[in-house]
């Protein structure tokens, strides 16, 4: 008998002493009428496009027109019209001539929208890094350097057989079965999404008011503030990075306000929090630094490496993280945010099991977009043949077990994808068919698989597909 | 969450923060879509008195007072009314409809007894009285305090303990012979 039924019966005995007599039939009523419980899934879609309209509602209401809401109305099509005026207000101390002055800039940002535009204006959807991306090894941008990681170009990222290293443990190649139910794709065009980045101006009228002793910042024409970071000077403080550009704040941990000698060993089992703790630490974290979650799923924990853990042989060698990460999971328009391996992409937080504090967020992002229709692939058995090859990333060895795993019926949700053009990296989210792996498979963590259908990305990926050789152990 | 953490979050949306109205949301929309799905049992249906439960909450939650008791509560009765209005506008009996008579797939899988009870336990607890049904669920299925149900249903605390330890010795009595048969046979 589990702990909840005996707690119901010695509250029922409790109630009625001349229960007592009964003692062995009453589990049996009560865990008869906890099995007749209805199996519910909840619609996910559901639960977000009616979130949607009660944020949409909440913010029309008069009472948030007046909190400077009220350009609601140009947004021409929203999801549900989620709303936020991120107000950044940063204050900037600096001398001049000898007098104190306190300057704050105030930077607006609309953290949601979807705004429709013709169709294919995106241009082609292909990652054209293979044509025009520099390579690594160029310098980008007129002032060269920077650390901005490049799409690796498609020579870059052959693999090279030759120089592929033996894994230390067994291999085993997958061969996926489809168990779903049938399925078709509803349109022949469907919206695909494009993250715009930050164009704010408000920077160059802050950078206009900087003259320094030292140089006057105001003789730069044009000059606008792209990014600033703001320390936090106390025990266990933060240093928080808000890049204006793209729209994006990370947080960290202060690095000197946070670590002792004594706070680098090695972690424990026992120190590993549960998931309900990680995600009350998380909430509470959004919640004390009023994050706007408007358009993110419940918390998630990632507990891959628990995984391996339970599986090993021993245990004592094993590597625990000092942290585990917490994901609010994004939804856009009801469906969720994939990257290519399946994996769900959203707000991250880190949470450290030692100090039971969150230690890094990022992903803090802006959400505003553009919306173009673009082809789609409508032939079913063509996108079940992939899925069954194990998707587009999908590269088998040339030897080792061969594995079957059931997929299950696939829901159409958004896959991220990068656009290389005109030196510029776009972001783009794009209609695939998510399909569930139903089985767990060995060494790999692997829960979906991912095919976008938009027909030039599918095109594109399989043409690198066939220039791939196999993998070849050596 | 505690209720204390829902009443900052209340207080919060009341000044007209979006991001604790999204929490409580979030926290409170499996429990209310499943509360309603558990007595209109049909989706389509439950979806709607969801969004109706809700919409209703966020128009009066400026006039929720701490006074008034447990959020919980309060947000569970605007979605009992709901569901009351839902039958009164379809004319139908207003008897809780625990659909019992369908034993879900998984309930099947079980042993023959373990069936046979089930089905037994199921039309039993129909014969119970609408209240006496509800709080099964709110306590059984729900896994609602008796704090919860009392404000819910508008009844002291005492009150809702004697009517579930009455409904359950109402099904022991109903189901005396068979328990004793099914017990005889699982030792």
């Amino acid at each position: 008998m589990n702990n909840k039924i005996e707690q119901i019966i010695e509250e029922l005995i409790k109630l009625d002493p001349e229960l007592k007599k009964y003692r062995e039939e009453l589990p049996e009523i009560v865990n008869s009428l906890i099995l007749l419980k209805p199996n519910l899934e909840i619609n996910d879609n559901f639960r977000a496009e009616l979130k949607n309209k009660l944020i949409e509602k909440m913010l029309s209401s008069p009472k948030n027109k007046n909190n400077n809401f009220n350009y609601m109305k140009k947004i021409n099509y929203a999801l549900g019209g989620i709303l936020m005026l991120l107000v950044l207000s940063l204050p900037l101390w600096f001398y001049q001539k000898g007098n104190d002055l306190n300057k704050l800039a105030q930077v607006d940002y609309q953290s949601f929208s979807i705004n429709k535009i013709g169709k294919q204006a995106f241009g082609s959807l292909e990652n054209d890094s293979t044509i025009n991306a520099p390579t690594v090894d160029q310098a980008v941008g007129l002032g060269g350097g920077g650390g901005m990681a490049m799409n690796a170009t498609k020579e870059s990222s052959a693999i090279d057989s030759s120089m592929r290293i033996m894994p230390p443990y067994e291999i085993y190649n997958y061969k996926y079965i489809y168990q779903g139910e049938s399925f078709e794709i509803p349109a022949e065009q469907m919206a695909v999404l494009k993250r715009e980045k930050n164009n704010n101006q408000s920077g160059i009228n802050l950078v206009k008011n900087l003259n320094l002793d030292l140089i006057n910042l105001e003789k730069f024409a044009n000059a606008k503030l792209q990014n600033f970071n703001l320390v936090e000077d106390k025990k266990f403080g933060y240093y928080i990075n808000v890049n204006l550009e793209e729209g994006a704040i990370s947080i960290n941990e202060n690095w000197n306000q946070w670590y002792g000698e004594n706070d680098f060993q090695e972690t424990k089992i026992e120190q590993v929090l549960s998931d309900q703790e990680l995600i009350n630490i998380a909430d509470r974290f959004i919640a004390d630094y009023k994050i706007n979650t408007s358009f993110y799923g419940p918390a998630e924990v990632q507990n891959d490496w628990q995984m391996l853990y339970e599986k090993a042989a021993d245990k004592s060698l094993m590597y625990i993280p000092p942290a585990a990460t917490i994901i609010y999971p994004l939804l856009i328009e009801g469906k969720q945010v994939y990257d290519d391996w399946g994996n769900k992409q959203g707000l991250h937080l880190n949470v450290n099991f030692n100090q039971k504090k969150v230690i890094n967020v990022w992903n803090i992002n802006t959400q505003n977009y553009q919306s173009s229709e673009y082809q789609m692939e409508t032939d079913v058995q063509k996108l079940l043949n992939i899925a069954e090859a194990g998707g587009l990333n999908y590269y088998p060895y040339s030897e080792g077990k061969t594995i079957e795993v059931a997929i299950g019926t696939p829901s159409i949700e958004y896959v991220r994808t990068w656009q290389y053009t005109n030196r510029e990296n776009n972001e783009l989210l794009v209609p695939a068919l998510v399909f569930p792996i139903l089985d767990q498979m060995e060494n790999n963590n692997k829960q979906r698989i991912v095919i976008p259908l938009a027909t030039e990305l599918l095109k594109q990926q399989q043409n690198i597909i066939e220039d791939q050789p196999i993998r070849i152990l050596k | 969450m505690t209720n204390q953490e829902a009443l900052e979050l209340v207080n919060q949306t009341q000044d007209g923060e979006v991001e604790s109205f999204a929490r409580l949301y979030d926290y409170y929309f499996p429990k209310i879509y499943q509360f309603i799905y558990y007595q209109v049992r049909h989706r389509e249906s439950s979806e709607d008195l969801t969004s109706l439960t809700f919409t209703k909450a966020l128009e009066k939650i400026n006039s929720f007072k701490t006074k008034d008791g447990l959020f919980s509560a309060w947000l569970y009765r605007i979605a009992r009314n709901t569901v009351t209005d839902h039958w009164r506008t379809k004319k139908e009996d207003l008897e809780l409809k625990i659909a019992m008579d369908k034993i879900s797939q998984e309930q099947t899988e079980k042993n023959l007894d373990q069936k046979q009870l089930l089905e037994k336990v199921s039309r039993q607890l129909n014969l119970l009285k609408s209240k006496q049904k509800e709080i099964i669920i709110m306590r059984l299925w729900q896994e609602l305090s008796y704090q919860e149900i009392s404000q819910i249903l508008n009844k002291s605390e005492a009150s809702c303990k004697m009517y579930f330890s009455r409904s359950i010795k109402i099904l022991r009595e109903s189901l005396s012979a068979w328990l004793l048969l099914f017990i005889n046979f699982i030792n």
